[in-house]
C-alpha cells in the first residue's frame, strides 16, 4: 500500500523498518521524519528506525510534493475537494492529513497551497474486533449506536468491522455507508478496497446531509453508517434518518461520555435519546480498546 | 545491367520523395493529434474531473499508431511502470520528426499536467492549445506547399537521371 504514495528511494528506506506494523508517518518540512509503530514514535534514518536524532532523515520540500502528487495519482486537480478539506485518502485506506497555507475565496476555502506537513495514517483492518460488542447492538433491529473516542482511538476500524458483521448473512441488514472521507470502505474507481461485507451500499465523498436524505428515499437501507459526525448539520441529518425509521451507526470525537455531554449542538441528540448505545473506545493500552458501553439514559452497561 | 541500375536509382529517388512527403504529413498529423488530445484532456478535467491515467487510457486508439505509442508509454510512466528516462527515450525514438525544442516543450507540458488545482490545469491546457495552434497552421501550410512538391521533384529527378544514363 505504502509503495503507492512514496517515491521509490524513500520506500526503499521504509522497507528497512517493520513496514507492516507502521501506523503513522509524520513528515514535516525541513524537520526530522517520525514513524509510529503502535503508539511509539521513532525517527527514520537511512538504516531504518532510530532513536538517534542526529541520524534522522530531514524532509525536503520535493519529498512532500512528490508524495502529494503520487498520492493523487498524478492528478492533483481530481483531489481538489479533499485537499481543500485538508486531507487525502489513498488506495488501501491510507489517510494523509495536510497542513499548509489555506487560500480563502469569498469566505470559503479555495485550496491549500505550500503544503508543509503530512500526517500519514495507515489503516489496519482488524476482522472481528467488534464481535465482543455485537450482542449489545442488535435486538431484533440494530440499535442506534455512537462510537466515541479521541482521534486515533480506532473508531474507523471499529465501524468498518461492525458494518462488515452487520452486512454478513448472519445479520443480513442492508447497510448504507456514507463514506464522506473515503476512510471506511476506501472506494477506489468506484470499488471498495477494504472489506465491508456483502449487504453494504456505499456513497462516497458526499456530505451527510445529501447522503442521508437521498439514501433514505432511494436506497431503502436498514442502517445508515457514517464516520465522524461533528456539527449541527450532521446531527440534523441523523435526526431526520432516525425519524424515518432507519437505524444509525456513527462515530464522534470525544474523550468519554462527559465530553459528549459538553458538546452544545449534540445535546439535541441526547435529549431526543436518538442513540441507544454509546461505545467508548480508548487508547490507554492499544487503539480500539473498548472502555465502556452506555445505554440511551447514559447508564453504564456491564460488559 | 544498365537498365537495372537506372531502375534502382529511380526507385531510390521515389523513396526519398515519399520519405520527405511522409515527414511533412507526420508532423502535421502529430500536431493535429496533440491538439485533439489536449481538447479531450480539457473536457475530461473540466467536466468529469477524471484522473490523468484514465484520460490517457480512454484516449487510446483515437489516434494514429505514433501517437498511441506515446500515450501508452505516458500511461506507463504515470503508473510508474517505466522510468522518466525510458519515457523520454521512447518519445525521442517515436517522434524522430520533431526537433529537440519541440520535444522539450511537449515533455514540459506532459510533466506539468496533474500537479495543480483544476482551475490552474484548465488554464494551462488552454494556453498550450493556443501555443500549438501556431505549429498546426505552419505544418498545414508546409504540407500543402512542400509535401507533394518534393515528392514530384524527386520523381522528376529520378526520371532525369534515368534519361541522362540512357
Amino acid at each position: 500500500m505504502l509503495s503507492n504514495i512514496f517515491p521509490q528511494n524513500f520506500y526503499l528506506i521504509l522497507n528497512k523498518t517493520p513496514i507492516e506494523k507502521i501506523t503513522e508517518i509524520r513528515i514535516r518540512l525541513l524537520k526530522k521524519i517520525v514513524v509510529a509503530i503502535g503508539s511509539k514514535y521513532f525517527y527514520l534514518s537511512e538504516d531504518g528506525l532510530t532513536g538517534n536524532e542526529l541520524k534522522a532523515i530531514v524532509a525536503e520540500k520535493t519529498l512532500i510534493e512528490d508524495i502529494v502528487k503520487k498520492a493523487c495519482e498524478n492528478s492533483v486537480y481530481a483531489y481538489d475537494n479533499q485537499i481543500k478539506n485538508g486531507f487525502l485518502t489513498v488506495c488501501g485506506g491510507i489517510r494523509i492529513g495536510l497542513t499548509g497555507e489555506v487560500v480563502f475565496d469569498k469566505n470559503s476555502v479555495k485550496t491549500l497551497k505550500n503544503i508543509n506537513s503530512l500526517v500519514i495514517r495507515v489503516p489496519h483492518e482488524i476482522k472481528g474486533c467488534s464481535l465482543p460488542i455485537m450482542p449489545y447492538l442488535v435486538e431484533k433491529k440494530f440499535l442506534n449506536t455512537l462510537i466515541v473516542s479521541p482521534p486515533g482511538g480506532g473508531k474507523t476500524t471499529m465501524i468498518r468491522d461492525i458494518i462488515y458483521q452487520l452486512s454478513q448473512k448472519s445479520y443480513c441488514f442492508n447497510v448504507l455507508l456514507v463514506d464522506e472521507r473515503f476512510e471506511i470502505a476506501n472506494c477506489f474507481n468506484g470499488q471498495a478496497t477494504l472489506d465491508i461485507g456483502n449487504f453494504c451500499d456505499i456513497l462516497s465523498g458526499t456530505n451527510k446531509n445529501y447522503a442521508f436524505e437521498n439514501g433514505v428515499k432511494n436506497l431503502k437501507p436498514d442502517i445508515i453508517a457514517t464516520d465522524e459526525i461533528s456539527n449541527a448539520k450532521d446531527y440534523d441529518s441523523i435526526l431526520y434518518a432516525s425519524s424515518c425509521g432507519v437505524s444509525i451507526l456513527a462515530s464522534i470525537h470525544a474523550n468519554g461520555i462527559d465530553d459528549l455531554k459538553q458538546k452544545t449542538d449534540f445535546k439535541i441528540l441526547l435529549e431526543n435519546k436518538v442513540f441507544s448505545r454509546f461505545i467508548i473506545l480508548s487508547q490507554n493500552d492499544y487503539p480500539g480498546k473498548i472502555e465502556a458501553i452506555y445505554d440511551e439514559n447514559l447508564r453504564l452497561i456491564n460488559l | 545491367m544498365k537498365i537495372f541500375l537506372i531502375i534502382i536509382i529511380f526507385l531510390c529517388c521515389v523513396l526519398i520523395g515519399i520519405n520527405i512527403k511522409s515527414y511533412f504529413i507526420k508532423r502535421k498529423t502529430f500536431y493535429q493529434n496533440l491538439n485533439f488530445f489536449c481538447e479531450n484532456l480539457f473536457n475530461e478535467i473540466s467536466f468529469n474531473n477524471q484522473k490523468l491515467s484514465i484520460i490517457v487510457r480512454n484516449n487510446f486508439y483515437n489516434f494514429n499508431e505514433d501517437f498511441n505509442t506515446i500515450l501508452l508509454s505516458f500511461e506507463d510512466f504515470l503508473l510508474n511502470k517505466i522510468s522518466k528516462k525510458d519515457f523520454e527515450k521512447s518519445l525521442n525514438k517515436n517522434l524522430y520528426y520533431l526537433n529537440k525544442t519541440e520535444i522539450k516543450s511537449l515533455l514540459n507540458f506532459l510533466y506539468s499536467i496533474g500537479s495543480q488545482t483544476k482551475e490552474e490545469e484548465i488554464d494551462k491546457i488552454k494556453k498550450f492549445i493556443k501555443h500549438i495552434n501556431i505549429p498546426i497552421k505552419e505544418e498545414n501550410e508546409k504540407t500543402k506547399k512542400y509535401s507533394t512538391l518534393y515528392f514530384k521533384l524527386f520523381i522528376v529527378l529520378g526520371l532525369a537521371i534515368a534519361i541522362i544514363f540512357i
